[in-house]
């Protein structure tokens, strides 16, 4: 499952936040090379500096100090713009709440992704509507995001996140509003994206149900790693869906 | 879709787009009526002072022009040609102007006295229809005079009365006549007609020495405004001995009047539009704030920061733009009512009447100033949106994620 050139490399990431009058360091000197195809937890008490790394990862955040590789292209000096369409064309993500435009239906949702990359209209809401069959939602193509549950809307997110052909995809705690059977629901989807099509996942969560499903998970502490592991966990049979 | 984004966002909150919507109706209604208004207002007045003052186009001699000696005519056969050859011309009546001082029984004014040929004459200026009491010229009496009422009433004269006239003839000797009021005239007071007494050209003609074909003036009508310009070039350059002047020029307060009209929609528009920008940037600014996490979490995951601009420009662009049809339809319906049956202002005719209008209005508004409207209400919600949208630029991401 793993190539030999890491899809992300994080070469000694320092983060110090500035902005209060005690400087706070989120990270702290933080090394990791995930591979593709990889479903890797990020988990850590509350401040331990999961979000921030994600962020950094994601090109969301500068760090202080070091250097994110994706696919080998150094992404740490590109500027914000260049970011912008860096993010778009390389990272999924799927955030705890705030995922969905609130004016538009799933599937106008999961095009928009689409039209900002410039993909034409019949292939947009073909590819928008597979994914939503995916998510197990094929039946609610046309409800807004305030018609939908607190875990319909993150599937839809996920399947959002999947519409632009990512390299991979980071999700902070993207279970961390929903109740648990919505958060297996959702952990269920991911894990069967993960093994159908080699979607490379990383997720942060401090729930031990959700990240026992993790093939690896990294804990950190106070901005540092404190243990890298690989579990053969508790993955379970998919129930075989058949992804574009 | 962003345009379909940005329309589905204005009715979000359906009641603050509205109360904005409903202001830009209002606002661009009430411009539209009270342009309407002081448009037609106006427009009564400039027509006035055409049909019973300026024509479209005076022909003097040029000494006349500068000093108005009825001494100084021309042969007004040359110009009647060539106002005959003319398919632009809509009549024209040649006069003659006498500075004359009047004397009744009770009373010496000064006055002007026109001679005119009775029905080129009414071509130009409907003098006709003013007639009020008695009648119109005919052969039976010698040197008949049309005077006003307010005329008739200054000199305590009445219908039938006697007036002596004194003047100068061409050569400059006083010669006096004896004219009789055969009808008195209701004409607006205030811009000097009222001071004029119309008698026939020939027996002016006769008292005054002058040929068959000698005028002192000729007003011309033309079929349209438009040609007035065109056709004031070629007599100047056909005639180039006279002085041709457009009714601009011969009555500057006719131009005034237009101008102001522009200056008032001017100064309504800036007021209109000052209050607009206030008005959106405050309701976009609200509406953008509400949706920090959203617009972010789109910075996030790969809309660039044009095309967010955008989305925020397109959707002011949208909540100040559907009120302009509205109220351009309310607008200009009014108007259309009270064109069909007049806005009475009797309660202040009499100040009206006093400034040559008419108490019944019939607004009216040119194509031009509804452009005028629409294309500021247009650029006041493009100024107006920039700086939400540059507030949505800035936006980080980060931030707007994770503040819950
Ligand atoms: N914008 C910021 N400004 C200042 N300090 C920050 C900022 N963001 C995070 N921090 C600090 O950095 C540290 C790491 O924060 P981070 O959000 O990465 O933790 P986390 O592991 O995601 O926590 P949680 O589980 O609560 O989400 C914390 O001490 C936090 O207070
Ligand atoms: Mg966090």
């Amino acid at each position: 499952m793993k190539t030999d050139q890491p899809l992300i490399q994080a070469l000694g990431i320092h983060k110090t936040y500035n902005h209060s009058h005690v400087p706070v360091q989120a990270l702290d000197d933080v090394s990791i090379d995930i591979h593709k195809g990889e479903f890797t937890a990020i988990v850590g008490p509350s401040g331990s500096g999961k979000s921030t790394l994600l962020n950094i990862i994601g090109g969301l955040d500068h760090a202080s100090r070091g250097k994110i590789l994706i696919g080998g292209q150094d992404i740490s000096n590109l500027s914000d713009s260049d970011l912008i369409d860096f993010r778009k064309n390389n990272i999924g993500f799927v955030f705890q709440s705030f995922n969905l435009i609130p004016v538009l239906t799933a599937i106008e949702n999961i095009e928009f992704i689409m039209l900002l990359q410039g993909t034409s209209k019949a292939k947009r809401s073909k590819r928008a509507i597979e994914l939503l069959n995916a998510v197990g939602l094929g039946d609610k193509l046309h409800s807004r995001p305030n018609q939908l549950s607190g875990g319909q809307q993150q599937r839809v997110a996920v399947a959002r996140a999947l519409a632009s052909k990512p390299a991979f995809i980071l999700a902070d705690e993207p279970t961390a509003s929903l109740d648990s059977q919505s958060a297996n629901n959702l952990l269920d989807i991911m894990q069967e994206l993960n093994q159908l099509e080699q979607t490379t996942f990383i997720f942060s969560t401090h729930d031990p149900r959700v990240m026992d499903r993790a093939e690896r998970i990294i804990h950190l502490v106070d901005g540092n790693i404190e243990k890298d592991s690989y579990t053969n966990g508790n993955i379970k049979q998919p129930t075989l869906k058949q992804l574009p | 879709m962003l345009i379909k984004i940005a329309w589905r966002n204005i009715w979000r909150n359906p009641l603050r787009s509205l109360v904005l919507i409903a202001a830009i109706v209002i606002g661009v209604w009430a411009l539209i009526f009270i342009n309407g208004l002081s448009s037609g207002m106006v427009d009564g007045y400039i027509s006035n002072a055409i049909s019973n003052r300026t024509a479209h186009i005076q022909v003097h001699s040029l000494q006349f022009e500068r000093d108005n000696e009825i001494s100084h005519c021309y042969n007004g056969i040359p110009v009647e040609d060539f106002l005959n050859q003319s398919n632009k011309v809509q009549s024209y009546s040649p006069r003659i102007i006498v500075n004359s001082m009047m004397l009744a029984s009770q009373s010496t004014l000064g006055a002007t006295i026109i001679g005119i040929d009775s029905i080129a004459e009414d071509s130009v200026n409907p003098y006709k229809s003013k007639i009020t009491e008695g009648k119109s010229f005919d052969s039976s009496i010698k040197y008949p005079i049309l005077i006003s009422e307010y005329l008739a009433d200054k000199m305590k004269v009445k219908l039938h009365s006697k007036l002596i006239g004194n003047f100068q003839n061409k050569d400059g000797d006083i010669v006096a006549a004896k004219f009789r009021v055969i009808g008195l005239l209701n004409v607006a007071k205030g811009d000097g007609q009222e001071m004029n007494i119309l008698t026939p050209i020939d027996g002016l003609r006769s008292l005054t020495g002058f040929e068959d074909t000698e005028v002192n003036e000729m007003a011309i009508l033309m079929k349209d405004v438009e040609f007035i310009s065109e056709f004031q070039q070629q007599l100047s350059e056909r005639f180039t001995s006279l002085s041709i002047k457009n009714y601009k020029e011969i009555a500057p307060d006719i131009n005034l009047m237009g101008i102001q009209i522009y200056l008032g929609l001017t100064v309504m528009l800036v007021i209109f539009m000052m209050a607009l920008i206030f008005g959106i940037i405050n309701t976009m600014l609200m509406a953008v704030l509400e949706r920090y996490n959203e617009l972010g979490m789109l910075m996030a995951v790969g809309m660039n920061k044009t095309k967010l601009f955008l989305m925020i420009v397109l959707e002011t662009i949208f909540i100040s733009i559907v009120g302009l049809p509205i109220g351009i339809l309310m607008g200009s319906t009014t108007i259309y009512i009270y064109q069909q049956k007049g806005l009475q202002l009797d309660r202040w005719a009499k100040g009206l009447e006093e400034f040559g209008m008419t108490s019944v209005l019939y607004p009216q508004l040119s194509l031009t100033i509804y452009g005028i409207i629409a294309v500021s209400v247009f650029i006041t919600a493009l100024v107006a949106a920039l700086y939400p949208a540059r507030k949505v630029i800035n936006i980080n991401p980060i931030d707007a994620i994770n503040k819950l």
